[in-house]
């Protein structure tokens, strides 16, 4: 496996564990509440990264590639977030919840910037030990 | 970075990964909130989110 995929793979992971979870529920209030999970672990990862940044772990232009990638991840997820909101069903707000699965990829497309294999190892432990965590609850 | 640096750079973050836990978890044990509610707090997490990343963007 990729070094790269190492970082990756967690980050997918979650968020698709987070976002697929959804269109298991036939509720809309559970893919409400999914929306507020996914959005809690992208501020986890960010603050996560901003930390490896600040450290000097991942150049300026990582940083704000990477940046824009969780960006565009939180957009997705507001997307779908106002779409829940007003869901009149639970297939439409699975549907919602569907569409911002592809915040995962954009977010695992800007992770897999990082030259510094420390930097990318030091990422992974804290969304790993997010993961971890999750699977604990 | 060494790697005790990255240890102390992981070890700063776990406040923050227990703090998102923690929340994750109180949310699962609210299921009777509002769907406006769950939707305001996600919204207000997103907005800062952006805002971070902005900010981090223009840097």
């Amino acid at each position: 496996m990729k070094r790269h995929n190492r970082v990756a793979l967690p980050v997918l992971l979650i968020v698709t564990l987070l976002l697929s979870s959804a269109c298991s529920q036939v509720d809309v209030t559970k893919a409400a509440q999914i929306v507020k999970d996914a959005s809690i672990t992208l501020k986890a990862v960010q603050d996560a990264e901003i930390a490896l940044h600040n450290a000097g772990s991942i150049s300026t232009d990582e940083h704000k590639a990477i940046q824009a990638g969780i960006a565009k991840a939180a957009t997705a997820l507001s997307v779908a977030n106002d779409a829940v909101l007003h869901a009149k069903d639970a297939a439409t707000a699975k549907q919602a919840v569907a569409v911002a699965a592809q915040a995962g990829t954009d977010l695992v497309n800007s992770l897999n910037l990082i030259k510094n294999p420390t930097a990318k190892a030091g990422l992974q432990a804290a969304v790993v030990g997010l993961q971890a965590i999750l699977a604990a609850i | 970075m060494n790697w005790l640096q990255l240890a102390l750079t992981i070890e700063q973050q776990i406040p923050g990964l227990i703090a998102a836990a923690k929340a994750i978890r109180e949310n699962h044990g609210q299921l009777a909130k509002p769907i406006q509610e769950y939707h305001d707090e996600a919204a207000a997490i997103l907005a800062q989110i952006q805002a971070t990343a902005a900010k981090e963007q223009g840097q």
